[in-house]
């Protein structure tokens, strides 16, 4: 694991998990800087998903520290760890489908006060023309488009994405990733994938886990590009 | 048929159906937000009938006991919901349903011991009868009725209008995404529940001139305020509405054409809308 | 070993521990009687809440139930006390075959709720609906009408209580043969994990309605068993208010163990008897200790003993072919 003194945004230093008496994740240490684009890899049931809600405040360490700007930040509440400016957008792909799209924005602002929604349509026009529809009413393309809109209006440092493209048309996948792009020039992302080529083509730099561990990180372009990191799923 | 004797049957019912819709509504907005089976709510109900009593008996001001019965009620609310609620919300229906139980036992305890046993009147604060196609309603049924609906109204206009109102439609469908949005979900489960307990202890007051105000009268009013959270369907504020309407009309007409229907048919109707739908009219789907 | 041997002797340890309770306090006869009828009374609530993970406000009805088909019986129809008992266990039977299968599709919030309502209907009924046969609050007597067992009078508040005994030993041994059966570990599986025992191929629903059936003989069995021990029935019996009494003492002897329902019953009415002598608002002290064993004691009397035999047995032993303590399930140990 490479040590880096310099200023993490984001800083998970040997942490492990339980769910009850069961350990899930077994001292994970990870950083992220400014402005990546971070790709975590992994099977099914190695512990992903429990890391980034456990990034997110969702859950509380047994030990280690998870530091964002060099201030631990376990110990605060899920809503807190969002007021912060780290955002999370779940797997489940779930947009209040009672509420209409502009209903949904209007939460997603409102913890830091914003009501400006103008720039988060410059990232996804398409969610413009939708604001009076019921969110439930959308489609898969256009549900996770709106949740990044949603997670953006937070204004976030630090986006964690748990396997946004999963299910989605491959056209779909295209448009999110020249988005992935635009949107990693402002904000820090951090990204749940099992689509290796599309990982390959956005991931500045990929972890890998297995079993509840990170078991490699590949910091390396040309390794990222031959996808490598398969290896170690 | 016989108007003289349906009209006012059917005004009657929708008294009674305002009645029971405020004071099932904490039973069933805790359970879609909270996913909490709160049966506390009753003892607010009865409290707040006390406290009407109380202020009756010392000012005579009829008004000013339910504006206090409503005050003690939301105070209730807001300390069982930070101290005692927020311990049990994620732990299995079971435990939280004997939990919420068995703290209602304890305020039933309580409240024998600060107004002991014996039943209290409060005498009713109108008494003023109105005519309606010449028949003579009874201005006060009129009014709970107004009262209930307008708590409707301004319930629908907080929920659709408002911040505090989307976001608790959104905490219905799923909390942990509404907290990933940094919203303190804590604070919008204390602000329903005490609006939640006023409305049950709203329903307390408007109640005691109905009723004797005793220990056990939350008893009585659980029965069908489950009978009514069943029939509409846990979670549902429209369902609440509802089947606070059906119960209410089938307890008032069914009493009219044989006085044990009042108290059976409301089972009968329950008991039939479960085993054809097992989560009521309205029910908050996917939830236990 | 000697834990194999214990667990085989349990039902008779307990009839003897009642037993010889009662010959130590002779004048406390009715209530050692009393606690072998609640501890069956509490075994039905414990199949539904320690096994089958659902909690009904309303077992007072099934009491009720019992104790009215009982009381009916010996009032108008025969003698024989059997008979009366054996037609309470009937009246279970029936009620649990018809109220089960659109009961136990419910989910549990509304299990709860929809029993508490049926509890009230019951009331209602013995109360006021037929009031003609059953004599509402005033009660139905009918001491005098029951004749006289072969062996055992059982009018008699001292035999009565050596046949309550032989019941509560044989249900003892029913209890704990369910528990080891295949049927038990399927209630089990029930409540741990519905989903994987259907997709191993077993009809969940079945199960469900088998073992709501039997809480319900359970139920009315001590109903019935409670109308001879009065000689007579009133609505009391089947009270609403009563609800939780029994779910407390399901948790304070642990709930889902074959013995916790007698430790159960016995610290219930015990601390009932205590506590009455001095303070007459019985609900409040029910509702505090219920949440004090939900909250601090969740694994009940006869769960903590079993923890502890476990550790004496590991420290003597040290073997590791020890199977789970079956006190662990308990609703409060859950998430």
């Amino acid at each position: 694991m490479s040590v880096n003194d310099g200023k993490k945004l984001l800083h998970v230093e040997s942490i492990d998990v339980s769910y009850g008496k069961l350990k899930v994740i077994f001292d994970v240490s990870l950083y992220i800087d400014d402005g990546e684009v971070v790709v975590l890899v992994g099977r099914n049931g190695a512990g992903k998903t429990t890391l980034f809600r456990t990034i997110a405040g969702f859950l509380k360490i047994r030990k280690g520290a998870i530091r964002y700007r060099e201030e631990e930040i376990n110990p605060y509440k899920a809503f807190e760890v969002a007021q912060k400016g780290i955002r999370y957008i779940h797997q489940d792909k779930h947009v209040f489908s009672t509420l209409s799209v502009s209903e949904n924005l209007e939460l997603a602002g409102h913890a830091i006060g914003n009501k400006d929604f103008g720039p988060v349509f410059e990232y996804f026009p398409k969610i413009e023309t939708l604001l009076d529809r019921r969110a439930g009413n959308l489609s898969g393309g256009e549900r996770q488009m709106l949740l990044i809109a949603m997670a953006l209006l937070g204004k976030p440092d630090l986006i964690l994405m748990d396997e946004p493209t999963e299910g989605l048309a491959p056209h779909i996948i295209t448009d999110l990733a020249t988005s992935f792009k635009k949107i990693s020039k402002t904000t820090t992302l951090f990204i749940i994938e099992q689509n290796l080529p599309l990982t390959a083509q956005i991931a500045d730099r990929v972890y890998c886990m297995r079993e509840g561990g990170i078991v490699a990180e590949i910091e390396s372009k040309d390794e990222i590009k031959k996808m490598s990191f398969e290896k170690y799923l | 048929m016989n108007l003289t004797l349906w009209i006012p049957a059917i005004i009657f019912g929708f008294s009674i159906s305002g009645i029971f819709f405020l004071v099932s509504l904490g039973l069933s907005i805790g359970f879609g937000l909270m996913r909490v089976v709160n049966l506390e709510q009753m003892l607010y109900y009865t409290v707040s009938a006390y406290m009407t009593y109380t202020m009756v008996r010392l000012t005579g001001m009829f008004w000013l006991g339910l504006l206090s019965g409503v005050v003690i009620a939301g105070i209730i609310g807001f300390a069982v919901e930070t101290q005692l609620l927020r311990r049990v919300y994620g732990k299995p229906m079971l435990f939280t349903m004997v939990v919420t139980f068995s703290f209602f036992l304890i305020g039933i305890g309580a409240v024998q011991y600060i107004w002991g046993l014996a039943p209290k009147p409060v005498s009713s604060p109108i008494k003023t009868m109105i005519g309606i196609f010449g028949m003579e309603i009874p201005l006060y049924r009129l009014l709970i009725i107004a009262t209930a609906g307008a708590v409707y109204v301004l319930i629908q206009l907080i929920l659709q209008k408002t911040i505090l109102g989307k976001a608790i439609r959104a905490g219905i469908e799923s909390p942990e995404n509404l907290e990933a949005l940094g919203i303190n979900i804590n604070r919008i489960f204390t602000i329903t529940f005490i609006i939640a307990s006023g409305c049950a202890g709203l329903g307390g007051a408007l109640n005691a001139p109905l009723v004797m105000v005793g220990p056990y009268m939350g008893f009585d009013m659980l029965l069908y305020a489950f009978i009514t959270v069943i029939l509409g369907g846990l979670g549902s504020i429209k369902g609440t509405l509802i089947s606070a309407l059906i119960i209410g009309q089938v307890i008032s007409v069914g009493g009219t054409l044989w006085s044990p229907l009042a108290f059976v048919a409301p089972f009968v109707v329950m008991f039939f809308v479960i085993l054809i739908k097992p989560t009521g009219l309205y029910g908050v789907k996917g939830v236990v | 070993m000697w834990k194999k041997t214990l667990d085989r002797l349990g039902p008779l340890l307990v009839v003897l521990l009642v037993t010889v309770l009662r010959y130590l306090f002779p004048n406390k006869i009715s209530f050692f009687t009393e606690i072998a009828i609640y501890t069956i009374y509490v075994m039905g609530n414990n199949i539904l809440y320690g096994y089958l993970g659902l909690v009904s406000f309303g077992q007072p009805f099934y009491l009720g139930i019992g104790g009215y088909a009982t009381a009916l019986f010996l009032a108008y129809v025969g003698h024989n006390p059997l008979v009366a008992l054996l037609l309470g266990i009937g009246s279970g039977l029936v009620f649990g075959i018809v109220l089960g299968p659109s009961f136990i599709r419910l989910k549990s919030s509304y299990f709860a709720l929809i029993n508490a309502a049926l509890c009230a209907i019951g009331v209602f009924i013995f109360e006021r609906l037929l009031i003609d046969i059953t004599r509402g609050n005033d009660g139905l007597w009918f001491r005098s009408n029951m004749s006289k067992l072969p062996l055992l009078d059982v009018r008699l508040p001292q035999s009565f209580f050596l046949f309550v005994v032989i019941v509560l030993f044989l249900v003892l041994m029913i209890y704990r043969h369910l528990d080891r059966s295949t049927l038990g570990t399927m209630f089990r599986g029930l409540q741990s994990n519905e989903e994987k025992l259907k997709f191993i191929g077993y009809d969940t629903f079945k199960i469900k309605w088998v073992g709501f059936t039997i809480a319900s003989c359970f139920s009315t069995f001590a109903g019935s068993l409670y109308a001879i021990n009065f000689g007579f029935v009133n609505p009391s019996l089947g009270e609403n208010s009563r609800a939780v009494e029994v779910i407390v003492a399901t948790l304070l002897g642990g709930s889902g163990t074959v013995y916790g329902p007698f430790f159960g019953a016995f610290a219930f009415l015990g601390i009932k008897d205590i506590v009455s002598r001095w303070i007459t608002r019985w609900e409040l002290v029910v509702g505090i200790l219920t949440i004090l064993v939900l909250f601090r004691f969740s694994k009940g009397i006869w769960g903590t003993i079993q923890q502890y035999l476990l550790g004496i047995q590991k420290r003597v032993s040290g073997s590791n072919d020890i199977r789970s303590p079956k006190g662990s399930r308990s609703a409060g140990a859950g998430s």
